[in-house]
């Protein structure tokens, strides 16, 4: 409840994004917490849109988000790669985050009557798909401790539906460690979530 | 260092063999795992759940996503394909300048050329690279070109030439037209039903022409059709396709999607002009609904889809008559098939009549209902007339209505009723409910009777009749009373005056001892006799909504009564059985439907299932063709249609519910509601104003408004509907927790505090007492604080947020340590419980270091601390809290450190200097970042 400021402050996104191919990863740690609030804020009033509404589509979502962010379409698609970084990172966040409130809120039912918190952070998603994420979640961080590099590849292809290429892209490494990362983390990760 | 691990060295085989057969499998594994056991056991065991894996993570993309993760039909967006390929923009080629790459389609490279002779623009279209050099090919194209230019119709693409360049190369000239694709239009969402229709015909004609000359397209599809600026409709590309068809299937690229061919065309089979139809059929489906009727994720499940699926005409929004014909033109049989295109545009004749037919009798029906009919007249007449006088409106009721011998009632009433009992059955409960629900029946045709149900009585906790004038401000009670003597039910009915809290009148409702279900229709009949209305035409439609068979009438009362507690779990589907038996009994039970259509829908709302809103729908579309006037049911359809995500439909049901009740404020009120999904501001707000001009005197509509202001962001606004809400109803809790949160919103707490408090004074919320107390934190008035959130315990003691500000308020309060330590004992007692049932969670663990911090355990705040620096992308809040610890652990430079990034990070500087946590901090350290 305590107050957030909201300073829309214009960073050049796209500025960041080059600096980060010029080799400059410090450059992320500013470019995340502007994803993560711009998907936030496009992630609330999601169970009003119209089109594929009763799935959650952040691949529209993060599109969007790209389109507002950056600058100019000048950028090559590696730019675009590490913005999809940060991009799953923070959808990961943002599930994460309402699967964990939806479990300790409880039920309620008012009418027209208006709460503090805003009754646009409703996401459609399902019961079903929140314990799938948090159960994913949870076996995602014992990857990360084993092996970091597939744990990042789940994340951005599940996350952000990154493609073999801009993965390997994003990671440095050729498509098809990308695939044999991502082959060997799925039945990994089932195996754990069992 | 060089030494693989076991995991490595089975990621290495699992990998390898992930794609073989079983039996390459087991002979792979034989030979390089040489008896490692480990080895072989882990490789297995990956092996046996990559099939579960990729089953998993694809439905999980796809839910999240929008589209299922593949990895061998990725789009190489990365390399563009080569558009230019005989490189020939910007130079001249015959008489033609060549100026731009048009794009590349199936069968061929076009370019944008004008004629220099002619002095028009011209598209050249040449025959992809592959092809020119194929003799067979380049003759079937110069064929099939040439009968497609003697084709003259205004919808087909006029074909000037066929020519060659100097080099030999074969391309055709056509007419160049402005303009955008059907392709590019149905990206941007499905148009008008009219639009559609006129399209298609266009469509129609052109093909009706084509196929007279013997020509058939072959390739209809939404990018090959252009609409002009002028609205004509032009086909592109007409029998183009056949020419380059065996080259196209031998190398097997095909650009482009396979989603509107025909069956007959994928099994290899003869292709005619009725192919033409299924294509067109296609395109008309997708223009209708705004989606294909056969989709896949790949090229092998759509082709499945297309010969094996049905398409869901059903579920399309349109007349009977269309969806026919849809079908007819989707028959997977060729030869049952619509198999003249003529015969297609004469239907789409007949259905656009239709169309326009509806439009023009609605107007009609408006017009006279509104000036010639006498109920109406009165209406009008009372609209005039200004809010305030609502005396002298009761004067000239009075002289209306006929003498009684009781007192005489005003015309308006509003009626709030009440069930004072307790510990009745879920059965019982249902009973009841029959009181409210026949009430309103009533007011859903007059808008000068508006009721509040005894679920809402209950739900604002008034038990009292002298407790409703001030919350609800309704001018009359009806007070029930459920009777029970042999085997028997009786409800007595009190009419009580919410004013001066006389009983006005009473009537009891008897069960005849023949059948139970006759209770109903006597409840009907007493409310009729207590509120002096007989018109009949009231009592005729009350009577269709209910049943005469007794197993229907029980199934369904216990329905009712169990679903007042719907979100009991279970209790949704319990009821669902239940009205599904009590339709068995007696299949025209039209309320049990419309309640069962609402518990569907219920349900659809929670899951998400489609099948369910299906369901629903078929429900409320069977009620209303019995009965074109149920109101609830054009309700239940526009909420239902609203949450599907159809929101031209649900204002289509609203408004055909509209034209034969336009004194219904549910309409109107559901009609914003979709105005204000679509974001459609003005008409939204245009709504929610008409329902208070209907019903000025009923609090709730002020009380929405306000809250659709506060949703957009007008906190005066709202601050003026919230006290009109109290001015009507100054004992209504939620009145003035609405008007403390629009004062909130607009930063004055003072007065926020003051509503909340008094919002408190008429019910107990345990939400409320946590917003206040953490008000009152803000204005570091920690003693009331501590008394909110105790009050708050009072009412919940499981939530270790609670307890753990109160203890940081009694810290800061400097209370005694006793309480102090308890209180956070109490709290990292619970937290932890919560930490272990979602293990990392960031929050969870950011207040267990807090408030370890707190009770000086620095070992265990700093475990907990560890978890949040670990985390890697912080957000300015994040590095906020992390400050906060460090400064109750005392490390200041540390809390320092952390300041400044959040600051960087765009954090609020107000709320820092306004942190008791860093009040110390600040006092005794230079702050100059801030």
């Amino acid at each position: 409840m305590k107050s957030i400021s909201r300073s829309k402050n214009k960073q050049s996104v796209t500025q960041i994004l080059s600096e980060l191919n010029d080799g400059k990863p410090q450059a992320f740690e500013r470019l995340f917490p502007i994803v993560y609030d711009e998907l936030k804020q496009r992630a609330r009033c999601q169970k009003f849109r119209w089109y594929n509404q009763h799935t959650l589509n952040t691949t529209a979502l993060i599109n969007e988000t790209y389109l507002k962010l950056v600058d100019n379409n000048n950028l090559n698609w590696q730019c675009r790669s590490h913005f999809l970084t940060a991009a799953a990172q923070a959808m990961r966040h943002i599930l994460i985050d309402y699967a964990r409130k939806k479990k300790t809120q409880k039920r309620d039912a008012k009418e027209q009557v208006v709460t503090l918190e805003d009754s646009l952070d409703e996401l459609p998603v399902t019961e079903h798909n929140l314990e799938e994420i948090l159960s994913l979640d949870k076996a995602l961080c014992r990857l990360e401790k084993i092996n970091r590099r597939e744990s990042k590849i789940v994340e951005y292809r599940v996350f952000a539906g990154m493609t073999l290429q801009e993965t390997a892209a994003a990671l440095g490494i050729s498509s098809a460690t990308v695939k044999r990362d991502w082959t060997m983390a799925m039945s990994w990760l089932m195996r754990e979530m069992a | 260092m060089t030494t693989q691990t076991l995991r490595d060295k089975a990621k290495d085989i699992f990998c390898q063999v992930c794609e073989l057969s079983e039996s390459e499998q087991e002979k792979y594994i034989a030979e390089h795992c040489v008896n490692d056991h480990k080895l072989i056991t882990e490789v297995k065991s990956l092996l046996g759940f990559h099939g579960k894996a990729h089953h998993f993570f694809d439905h999980l993309s796809k839910d999240i996503l929008g589209y299922t993760i593949d990895d061998d039909n990725e789009t190489p967006e990365i390399h563009q394909y080569d558009a230019d390929p005989y490189l020939i923009t910007g130079t001249r080629i015959n008489h033609y300048q060549v100026l731009s790459n048009i794009g590349s389609g199936g069968m061929g490279v076009v370019y944008k050329a004008e004629d220099t002779r002619l002095k028009r623009m011209v598209a050249l279209k040449f025959l992809p690279p592959s092809m020119q050099t194929d003799e067979i090919a380049i003759r079937r194209f110069l064929r099939e070109a040439t009968t497609a230019s003697r084709m003259d119709h205004i919808n087909i693409g006029t074909i000037y030439s066929v020519e060659q360049d100097e080099k030999g190369r074969h391309f055709i000239a056509m007419a160049y037209y402005e303009g955008e694709t059907l392709e590019t239009k149905l990206a941007k969402g499905a148009p008008q039903l009219e639009t559609s229709l006129n399209w298609v015909e266009q469509i129609c004609n052109g093909l009706q022409a084509a196929h007279q000359c013997g020509v058939i397209h072959r390739d209809i599809k939404p990018a090959n059709i252009i609409l002009l600026n002028s609205g004509c409709i032009k086909i592109l590309d007409f029998g183009l396709a056949k020419a380059s068809d065996d080259k196209l299937t031998q190398t097997g690229i095909r650009m482009g999607t396979l989603a509107y061919l025909s069956p007959e065309y994928l099994k290899g089979q003869a292709i005619t002009s009725v192919s033409d139809i299924w294509s067109l059929g296609v395109l008309f489906f997708e223009l209708l609904s705004g989606h294909r009727p056969f989709t896949g994720t790949s090229d092998p499940a759509v082709m499945h889809s297309i010969l094996n699926e049905r398409p869901d005409i059903a579920s399309l929004d349109v007349s009977l008559k269309l969806k026919n014909v849809l079908a007819k033109c989707l028959n997977k049989n060729e030869k049952k098939r619509l198999h003249d295109v003529k015969d297609l545009s004469q239907e789409i004749q007949l259905i656009k009549q239709d169309v326009t037919q509806k439009q023009n009798s609605k107007i009609q029906k408006i017009v006279h209902s509104h000036f010639l009919a006498p109920k109406r007249l009165i209406t009008f007449i009372l609209l005039l007339i200004t809010v305030t006088s609502i005396f002298t409106l009761l004067q000239y009721n009075n002289f209306l209505t006929p003498q009684q011998e009781h007192s005489i009632l005003s015309t308006e009433k509003s009626i709030t009723v009440l069930s004072i009992q307790n510990n009745l059955s879920d059965f019982e409960s249902g009973l009841l409910d029959a009181v409210s629900q026949s009430l309103i029946k009533l007011s859903s045709n007059n808008s000068q009777i508006w009721v509040v149900p005894q679920k809402k009585a209950r739900d604002y906790q008034v038990s009292k009749p002298e407790m409703v004038k001030g919350t609800f401000g309704t001018r009359y009670i009806i007070d029930t009373n459920l009777l029970k003597s042999d085997e028997k039910y009786s409800i007595k009915l009190d009419l009580i005056d919410a004013q001066s809290l006389e009983v006005l009148d009473t009537a009891t409702a008897r069960q005849s001892s023949s059948n139970p279900a006759s209770l109903q229709m006597d409840i009907d009949t007493q409310l009729l006799k207590l509120l002096q209305l007989s018109q009949l035409s009231i009592r005729k439609q009350m009577s269709q909504r209910i049943t005469s068979n007794p197993e229907a009438y029980k199934a369904f009362t216990l329905a009712t009564g169990i679903l007042e507690r719907a979100d009991k779990k279970g209790n949704l589907e319990k009821a669902i059985k239940l009205l599904e038996s009590a339709l068995v009994h007696d299949p025209k039970y039209l309320a049990a439907m419309v309640k069962l259509a609402d518990s569907y829908q219920w349900l659809f709302n929670d899951t998400r299932e489609t099948e369910l809103a299906k369901k629903a729908e078929k429900l409320l579309e069977k009620v209303l063709s019995i009965n074109s006037t149920d109101i609830a049911s054009y309700i239940s359809l526009g909420k239902l249609h609203s949450e599907q995500g159809r929101p031209g439909t649900a204002l289509a049901s609203y408004q055909l519910a509209l034209h034969s009740n336009p004194d219904n404020i549910e309409i109107y009120e559901g009609m914003a509601q979709v105005y204000e999904k679509t974001n459609r501001i003005e008409k939204a707000e245009e709504f929610f104003l008409k329902t208070i001009e209907m019903t000025p005197d009923n609090w709730d509509v002020y009380n929405n408004l306000g809250a659709f202001y506060i949703r957009q962001s007008r906190y005066q606004d709202a601050v003026m509907q919230f006290s009109k809400v109290i001015e009507l109803t100054p004992s209504n809790a939620w009145g003035y927790s609405n008007l403390g949160a629009a004062y909130w919103y607009l930063g004055d707490i003072d007065k926020a505090i003051n509503n909340f408090e008094k919002s408190l004074l008429f019910k107990e919320d345990y939400a409320l007492y946590k917003n206040i107390a953490t008000l009152y934190y803000y204005q570091h008035n920690f003693t009331d604080s501590i008394k909110m959130y105790q009050k708050a315990l009072s009412l919940n003691e499981a939530d270790y947020q609670v307890w753990g500000s109160m203890a940081v308020a009694a810290f800061y309060a400097e209370e005694k340590e006793s309480f102090i330590n308890s209180t956070f004992d109490k709290a990292i007692e619970l937290a932890l419980i919560q930490h272990n049932n979602l293990k990392q969670s960031i929050e969870v663990s950011m207040d267990l270091a807090y408030y370890f911090a707190f009770t000086n355990d620095i070992e265990s705040s700093d475990d907990y601390l560890q978890i949040l620096l670990s985390n890697e992308a912080k957000t300015g809040k994040n590095c906020y809290d992390i400050a906060s610890i460090f400064s109750i652990l005392k490390q200041d430079e540390k809390a320092i450190g952390w300041l400044k990034k959040s600051i960087e990070l765009h954090y609020s500087k107000q709320e820092i200097l306004n942190s008791p946590d860093f009040k110390r901090l600040l006092l005794s350290q230079s702050a100059d970042f801030l």
